[in-house]
């Protein structure tokens, strides 16, 4: 039951998306077959593209049209230069997905370090996260890009994931992205890490003698999932629109870069379909963390049954 | 009411950065438009503290002017996106679990769902580009924040009993959640939102790193960065002194407001 209500709710996000980008994108004081044609073009002309455009049409009939084109993954065509939309997004996506999941690597990483390591490695760490949340990923971005360009490699890139030198190359992007994610992901870990220690149970468990290692990762790791879990969701959002920068920084042909062109050429059915490919993504993994918290934590599901 | 040491930090600091703007341009007494074009690419030097641009302009004042403009934008929209939220989310509040509350989740789980960037490019994109309407676009997204956190306070306040001894004695609805609730959820809604002043500091540069901030020729720290990217190899102190600042700013920012209120407060 309470499946079908997390579903529907997320369903009724999804349409919201698509509304919202219908409104923004058909109220623009613009003409779309003036964009197309350039400023040169007769009446009789931009009358035609209007016609073949489906412009001409009532606004509810429109918004059905696209519903349905939507529904069969057909965002319609670029003004610039025809390409299907929604392979165009996909194409793209896939890469800046690649980049945020090798950060998400690093990420993961880092956060090992914080649960395995002792006191004197965590105040360290303590430090560093106050810098890396500081870091706006320009900067780190920059400096990391000469720094790549004098002492890296494998600076060649194709433009798609084709060889073993272009996942070379996300490499170091990568890391620029994770920095802030993993200072923040790694300040709720080891403050929670920090609470849970202090608990009974804990004592209890070191009382009976169990290893320091079997301690952290059975037992202390599962009460402070939730809460990581919890900020993680949040900050992917937040990994992408770094993840828009740093292309742009290490000029990976991705979603920023496709963002920048379709911005500066006024090409609004790529921008609809960048919002909305976007959209269905996180509120999918939203969806999915939602289920996700009462599996981990039982305790979650009771809370809810019992209000 | 006792004052809140965290709340008087981040007001001071605020004013002071706000107070700073005005100054900053009078560091330099160079224009940020004058182009020399005799001078151009020079290494940072005693003249050009940052060096100079591909059009020969002295970066060193670009940098302060962008850096007022920046500053300023942020911290008004950090007002207007507070006093939003703070407006929204009590109300929401106070209705819990009406039609209300649910439209207002509703809508703030919508905001949530793209990356804030995304979201106001699109927005940005079928508007004129200019820093007004930039500073508009992120007021409009940025009160989601503070507007959870109102929302969640009043929810804990409406059921206190003072709330309900001003119900008894007879006070209008709007009277207790303006007089009565409100000033409640004000301490942590405002501390979350001084948290977020960072993060407008790097929305607004990356709004201007797309190019929908301050419009050429008038300098914005994003755009510079932007533009400095195209010579980063050979002119590196195009792109890495306007990202230095930024780095500065927030590394302060932090340092004052924004890291040890939200631990105090377990954000």
């Amino acid at each position: 039951m309470r499946f079908i209500h997390t579903f529907i709710y997320y369903l009724s996000l999804q349409i919201g998306i698509m509304l919202f980008t219908f409104v923004l994108f058909h109220i623009i004081p613009t003409d779309p077959a003036r964009i197309i044609l350039g400023p040169y073009a007769d009446e009789t002309q931009v009358e035609s593209a209007r016609k073949e455009l489906g412009l001409d049409k009532p606004l509810l009939v429109q918004f059905a049209d696209y519903l349905y084109g939507v529904s069969r993954f057909d965002f319609g065509k670029s003004y610039t230069d025809n390409r299907p939309v929604y392979q165009e997004v996909c194409a793209k996506f896939k890469l800046s997905l690649f980049l945020v999941f090798l950060s998400l690597l690093f990420v993961l990483l880092y956060c090992f370090v914080v649960i395995a390591g002792d006191r004197r490695i965590n105040s360290l760490l303590k430090l560093l996260n106050f810098f890396f949340v500081s870091m706006p990923t320009f900067f780190s971005g920059t400096i990391i890009a000469v720094l790549v360009f004098l002492y890296y490699p494998f600076t060649a890139f194709s433009g798609e994931l084709e060889s073993m030198y272009d996942y070379l190359y996300m490499v170091p992007p990568a890391f620029v992205l994770a920095l802030y994610p993993m200072a923040i992901l790694a300040r709720i870990l080891s403050q929670q890490i920090e609470s849970i220690s202090e608990s009974p149970y804990i004592k209890y468990v070191r009382v009976n003698g169990l290893s320091e290692w079997q301690i952290r990762f059975r037992h202390i790791l599962k009460n402070a999932m939730i809460p990581f879990l919890a900020a993680f969701s949040n900050q992917l959002p937040m990994l992408f629109t770094g993840a828009f920068i740093v292309e742009i920084i290490f000029s990976i042909p991705a979603i920023g870069s496709l963002l920048v062109t379709s911005i500066l050429q006024k090409d609004f059915p790529m921008l609809q379909g960048i919002v909305i490919v976007n959209g269905v993504f996180f509120i999918l993994i939203n969806f999915v963390f939602e289920i996700l918290y009462p599996l981990i934590d039982p305790r979650i599901n009771s809370a809810n049954a019992s209000k | 009411m006792r004052p809140n040491r965290h709340i008087t930090n981040g007001i001071l600091f605020l004013a002071v950065l706000f107070a700073f703007t005005f100054l900053t341009p009078m560091l330099s007494s160079q224009n940020p438009l004058d182009i020399q074009l005799k001078q151009n690419f020079q290494n940072p030097s005693v003249e050009h503290p940052f060096g100079t641009d591909e059009l020969g302009r002295d970066v060193f004042t670009r940098v302060l002017y962008g850096f007022s403009t920046t500053i300023r934008v942020s911290i008004l929209a950090l007002c207007a996106s507070f006093v939003i939220g703070i407006t929204l989310g009590s109300i929401a509040g106070f209705f819990y679990g009406s039609l209300i509350d649910m439209t207002f989740n509703w809508h703030v789980s919508l905001i949530f769902c793209l990356p804030f960037l995304l979201l106001m490019a699109s927005i940005m994109s079928i508007l004129t580009p200019n820093i007004v309407n930039a500073y508009i676009v992120l007021a409009c997204v940025m009160w989601v924040g503070p507007a959870r956190i109102a929302r969640a306070e009043v929810i804990r306040t409406r059921m206190l009993e003072h709330v309900l001894a001003s119900r008894a004695m007879g006070n209008p609805e709007w009277r207790i959640l303006f007089r009565d609730i409100m000033p409640a959820t004000l301490e942590s809604s405002f501390i979350f939102a001084l948290s977020y002043f960072p993060e407008i500091i790097g929305l607004e540069a990356g709004l201007s790193f797309l190019g929908l901030g301050v419009q050429p020729p008038d300098p914005g720290l994003g755009k510079m960065i932007f533009d400095g990217l195209n010579y980063i190899y050979s002119a590196w102190w195009l792109a890495f002194c306007p990202a230095m600042v930024l780095f500065v700013i927030i590394l302060l920012t932090n340092l004052f407001i924004g890291y040890r209120g939200k631990r105090a407060y377990g954000f």
